[in-house]
Formats: structure tokens, C-alpha cells, sequence
């Protein structure tokens, strides 16, 4: 799975978060400026294990702190496995 | 360690405490009702617990303390909540919040600091509460500016216990502005010039002294910190999984107590020409307490076990028993208050122990992680929650409910922020009741809900938007997280049933593997209420109430408690010089 794809899906997993159109969220933009909170981060974790198949701790949304910065990361995730 | 084990250190604990019913005992309920009138720490009650050293339930025992086992040091610290809670609060517990951090993060050094005063009797401070931010601890304010020598704290925190007296201060503050913007800070007092602070009045625990910390600029070394900078909020997240899952299991004595007053005042006082106690509506008020008491204690300990064996789901069993087991307890309060009608306010005379526990209760609860924020750190991981496994590991389902299973050392630095995985408790309600024995109609009726409730919950949490799962989450998300706490507190019931219908001689295992205590605990666990809910819900058949109260005339008569370990209050121990190793 590309960076690219997997950004997409952070962009519209947040969004549905936020309730917000996917337009909205700018991939190279931090997560904090569209107001996810700590109760978000423990969703994404969830949803980042369903999806990947694997856990990443909550504080991955501060790591890393742009949709495009997780993606790399995930992707980085995968390929090493 | 064995039940057996468990069961000697509380009376060993107890033989130590004194009878409580003996007014010239320091740790008697007429003694300690006496030192809250007085707005007083009860000093010679604190005296007891040093001199007997009681803070090394609260030390691992790689450092020289006795904690081994979370599940047993939830049923140890009890034995003082029977006492007194705020003589609980007071002298120990929010020390274990503030050590928790410390052995979940903290350095060499500053484990064997805190160990040390805690084995010595001394006190630890948790300062995290700032008066406008309550438990969003995220959003606080005291500042720790990075300084040559280290750090420069300013600011002020609200309603601390002991920060009168107590050494070392684990301190929260915001080091920089980012999200990972707070640390965590053991301060050591003695080095510090804090400025005196007036005591907070309050309604309860008066045998707690809450006061607050003001620091303008004040100098600590670059070692006070806590695990790595920015990870505050992390590591206490993490570290309060366990008092999340213990502090429930500790408050349920002072229910027991609460339930030990109602029920001797039942069978004494006489209205009518009889016994309050030969009405069927006082007989099934309590035999539903006692029930409740032993479910709560069943399915704070499974949690306890669990921060053991399955730490990755750890965020959801602490919150899950934090979140419904104050519930059931408030509300076996109200309950009982009934019963003792006009004696549930005297605050003097022989019941009078009833109302500071009322008064003292609220406060055990919403201190540490209020009802919400709980639901909320449930509601988010609810599709984690629900996982099933399809191949349930047998071995690792003994661990869990064969309390006679030994669990390793517990690993503080085991536990995630958030949950992962499968959970083990919640696919265990389906093994549970597969495996149950039982053909009593009334019981597979509530098994046969539990299953309908597990079928809608799961439907529910697949269809419900991730926004739904936020903090503003619908009252549709929030009637799901009610349920899924329900469904793991039955499961833990259920399966410990199990292993005592299986022939194990712990104590207590006669009570918990009947029918009778099974249902009764389940229906309080459902939520159904005695008498409250009447038009809602088939009542259960009251011989089964008939069948706990008379096991509950039983524990009155021979002073033993009203949870699964069923000790003696008044123990023969002759041993008591050992150590108590929990």
C-alpha cells in the first residue's frame, strides 16, 4: 500500500471523525488545527489496528503530527514486516 | 499465590486493625466516627498503619514492599475501607496514585526513594488537579519552564490530599505548548519553601486534609522529571489503569461496612411486633447488596488479573470497572439508607458509621477519573472492545477466573495507552455461558438476554459513525458503552461461577456458584434494581433472595465480610509478626 493511498484513508478516517468534508483537511497540515483531541487519537489507534493489523500508540497523532507524516510512518510499518 | 494466601494477609491485616467494634480501638468504627466529628486526621488510627507497616501493600516487591499481585492488593487495602474510607484515602491511597507513576516511569533512584517513604509510613502527594480543568488533565495550566539546573514550576493546584505533609509531590505540568506538552515531576518537599495553605472544607472524609500547592518559580534539578519530557500525560494514563481497577475493588469495604450496620440494625430493631429484617422487601434490599458486593468484588479482581495477563486491553477493563462498579455501590448506599430509615443521618450512636460512609463515599469515586471521563475512554475503543476471539486460549481463560492461578510479578511497563488486540473478557460471556451448567429457567432467561444485549452491541458499534464515538458522542453511544461495562462485569461473574461450580474449595465459592447469588448478581449488574424497576422486569423468584440472605445472617453472626474472600473481621492470628505479601 503506497504513502499516498494510506494518507487518503487518514484524511477520510478523520474527517468522519470531524464530521467534516474531506476536502477540508489538508494532508500536509497538522491534525491539532482541526481540533482532534485525545479521545480521537485512542479511535485512530483502533481504527489504524483494523485496518493495518497492528497497534500504534495514541500519542502517534502528536509523533507524527500531519496525516501524511502517519502515513509514512504506517508505510514504514509495513514494509518492515 | 492461593486464595488461601490472599485470604490470610487480610486477616492478618485485620488482627492488626483491632476489633472494630471495641470503642477503646483506635480503628474502631465508634473511635473513627469520633476523629471525624472532630475534623481531625484520626492520628492513632494512621499510627497503626505505620506501626504495622501497611504502605508496603503499595510497594512492589522488588523494591522491598509487598505488592505482587494487583487482584490482592485490591482485597488487601480493603480491610481499611471497612474501617474507615477516609482513613484509606487518607493514609495510602492517593500516596499509590502518586507511586504509580513513579513505578510505571520513574528512575532507579526515585523508585527506591518512594519505596522507602512509603515502607517508612510516609506520605506521597498527587498534584495533577488544577480547579479549572478537573479532570481534563490535558488542559493544565502549572508551568515547568526549562531552566540551567532544570526546571522552573509555576503555578497552582487544587484540592491535594496530604499536601500538607506528605515528602515527595508527583506534580503534572505543561512544558511546552504542543499536544505532548506535559511532564511529570517528583518533587522532593523538604528541599522546597511551599507556602502554608488553608484546608478545603468538605462535606466527607473529613479525616482527609485537601489543601492546595502554589509554586512561583521554583527551582528543581533536570532529575525530579518522570519518565521522558512531553510523556506526562502518557505515563499517568498508563500508571492509572491500576488504581482505576484497584480503588473500586478497595471501596466495596466500605459498603460491606455500610451493609454489616443496615443488617444488624434489621434484625435488632423490632416494628409491628416483629423484626425489620422478617420484611421481604428489607430481606431482598440486603441479600441484593451482598449479591452486588460479591459481583463487584468478582469483577474488579478479574480486571486486576487481567492488567496482568492481557495488559494490552488494560485501558478498557480499568475504565469498564471504574465507570460501573461506583455506579453499583452509590447506589446499594441509597438502598441500605433506606432500611435504616431516620438512622441513616444520626451521626451519633451505635449505626452512626453509616452516614460518614454516605457522606465519605462520593469522594472515594469521582477523585480519581469521574464517570465520564471513564465512559469516554470506553466509547472511543468500543470496536476495539468487542473484538472476539475465535479460538479462545483455554489455559489463558483459567488464568483469568481460577483465582488459585499464580500471576507473575505485575509489569508496569506493560500496560498500553490505548487498547489492542482481543478481548479476552469480553468473548469469555460466550464461553462462559456455553459452558455453564446450570438449567435453573430464570438464569438462562438472563443468559439469553445477555446474549440478545451482546448481539445489539456489537450490531450497534459496527453501524455507529467514528464521530458518534467522540466526546460529544450520542446518547446512542453512551447507552452502548453502559452496556458493553455490563457485559464484561456479567462475564467475569459468569465464569468465576464456573470455576466454583467446578469443585474448588476457595471460600465462598459455595455462595458464588448457586444459582441464587448468580442471578441476583446479574440482574444488578443489568441494572435492575430491587423494587425499581417492578413494572420493567420479570422479578426473580424470591426464594433465591431467601437462599443469600440466609448465607448473609451467616456472615453477620460470624463477623466475616461480604465479598468473595469472606474473612473474619475479628480473626484469631497468631502469626503476626510476618510480613503480608500481597
Amino acid at each position: 500500500m503506497t504513502e499516498e493511498i494510506i494518507s487518503t484513508w487518514i484524511v477520510e478516517t478523520i474527517a468522519s471523525y470531524l464530521d467534516i468534508p474531506i476536502s477540508e483537511i489538508d494532508a500536509l497540515q497538522p491534525l491539532a488545527n482541526y481540533g482532534i483531541d485525545s479521545v480521537h487519537a485512542l479511535s485512530l489507534c483502533g481504527d489504524i489496528e483494523d485496518k493495518f493489523g497492528f497497534y500504534v500508540d495514541p500519542t502517534l497523532a502528536w509523533d507524527y503530527p500531519t496525516p501524511n507524516a502517519i502515513a509514512s510512518f504506517i508505510a514504514s510499518r509495513l514494509s518492515s514486516r | 499465590m492461593s486464595v488461601i494466601d490472599a485470604r490470610l494477609a487480610v486477616e492478618a491485616m485485620d488482627a492488626r486493625l483491632g476489633d472494630p467494634y471495641s470503642p477503646s480501638n483506635a480503628c474502631s468504627w465508634e473511635q473513627l466516627c469520633r476523629n471525624d466529628e472532630s475534623g481531625e486526621r484520626p492520628h492513632d488510627a494512621e499510627a497503626i498503619l505505620k506501626e504495622i507497616g501497611a504502605g508496603e501493600a503499595f510497594v512492589p516487591f522488588e523494591l522491598n514492599g509487598s505488592l505482587f499481585q494487583l487482584d490482592h492488593l485490591g482485597s488487601l487495602v480493603r480491610a481499611v475501607f471497612r474501617r474507615d474510607p477516609a482513613l484509606g484515602l487518607g493514609f495510602g491511597v492517593t500516596s499509590l496514585m502518586a507511586a504509580a507513576t513513579i513505578w510505571t516511569a520513574g528512575t532507579t533512584e526515585q523508585k527506591e526513594r518512594a519505596a522507602k517513604l512509603l515502607i517508612d509510613g510516609g506520605q506521597i502527594a498527587v498534584a495533577f488537579h488544577e480547579l479549572s480543568h478537573g479532570n481534563d488533565f490535558g488542559a493544565n495550566e502549572v508551568r515547568a519552564l526549562s531552566s540551567e539546573s532544570g526546571f522552573r514550576l509555576t503555578g497552582n493546584k487544587a484540592f491535594i490530599n496530604n499536601a500538607d505533609r506528605a515528602e515527595l509531590i508527583v506534580i503534572h505540568a505543561r512544558t511546552s505548548e504542543t499536544p505532548v506538552g506535559h511532564s511529570l515531576f517528583l518533587l522532593d518537599r523538604t528541599k522546597l519553601s511551599l507556602p502554608p495553605s488553608d484546608y478545603c472544607n468538605t462535606v466527607g472524609v473529613h479525616g482527609c486534609r485537601l489543601s492546595n500547592i502554589s509554586l512561583e518559580d521554583t527551582a528543581v534539578t533536570g532529575s525530579a522529571l518522570i519518565g521522558p519530557l512531553g510523556m506526562g500525560n502518557s505515563v499517568a494514563l498508563r500508571a492509572f489503569q491500576v488504581t482505576r481497577a484497584c480503588l473500586p475493588s478497595m471501596a466495596i469495604g466500605a459498603v460491606d461496612t455500610a451493609l454489616r450496620t443496615t443488617a444488624e440494625f434489621a434484625v435488632d430493631r423490632r416494628l409491628y411486633g416483629f423484626s425489620v429484617a422478617e420484611l421481604p422487601y428489607v430481606q431482598q434490599s440486603l441479600a441484593g447488596v451482598f449479591a452486588d458486593l460479591v459481583a463487584s468484588d468478582i469483577f474488579s479482581s478479574t480486571a486486576a488479573r487481567l492488567l496482568h495477563i492481557e495488559p494490552n486491553q488494560g485501558s478498557l477493563y480499568s475504565a469498564a470497572v471504574k465507570f460501573l462498579v461506583p455506579e453499583i455501590l452509590r447506589e446499594d448506599i441509597n438502598i441500605l439508607a433506606d432500611v435504616l430509615g431516620a438512622r441513616f443521618y444520626l451521626r451519633n450512636g451505635k449505626h452512626s458509621i453509616f452516614q460518614k460512609i454516605m457522606r465519605d463515599f462520593p469522594a472515594l469515586v469521582i477523585g480519581h477519573a469521574a464517570q465520564d471521563v471513564c465512559e469516554a475512554t470506553l466509547r472511543a475503543q468500543l470496536p476495539v472492545g468487542v473484538r472476539i476471539e475465535d479460538k479462545p486460549d483455554e489455559e489463558l481463560q483459567r488464568a483469568i477466573f481460577d483465582w488459585n492461578v499464580p500471576l507473575g510479578p505485575f509489569d508496569w511497563t506493560a500496560l498500553q495507552l490505548g487498547a489492542s488486540g482481543k478481548s479476552a473478557l469480553f468473548t469469555a460471556l460466550y464461553t462462559g455461558i456455553e459452558n455453564h451448567t446450570s438449567v435453573d429457567r430464570e438464569l438462562r432467561a438472563i443468559f439469553d438476554e445477555l446474549l440478545d444485549l451482546s448481539i445489539w452491541l456489537r450490531s450497534t458499534v459496527m453501524q455507529m459513525s467514528p464521530r458518534e464515538r467522540g466526546l460529544n458522542g450520542s446518547a446512542l453511544s453512551s447507552k452502548a458503552t453502559k452496556v458493553y461495562a455490563r457485559l464484561l462485569a456479567a462475564s467475569a461473574c459468569i465464569n468465576r461461577s464456573n470455576v466454583c461450580r467446578s469443585g474448588t474449595q476457595d471460600p465462598g465459592s459455595g455462595l458464588i456458584s448457586s444459582d441464587a447469588w448468580l442471578k441476583i448478581a446479574l440482574y444488578g449488574i443489568l441494572g435492575y434494581k430491587r423494587f425499581l424497576h417492578t413494572d420493567l422486569v420479570e422479578q426473580l423468584n424470591p426464594i433465591c433472595y431467601g437462599e443469600i440472605y440466609e448465607e448473609l445472617l451467616s456472615r453477620l453472626s460470624l463477623n466475616t465480610t461480604f465479598d468473595s474472600l469472606a474473612t473474619s473481621m475479628l480473626p484469631i492470628y497468631s502469626n503476626i509478626n510476618n510480613k503480608i505479601r500481597v
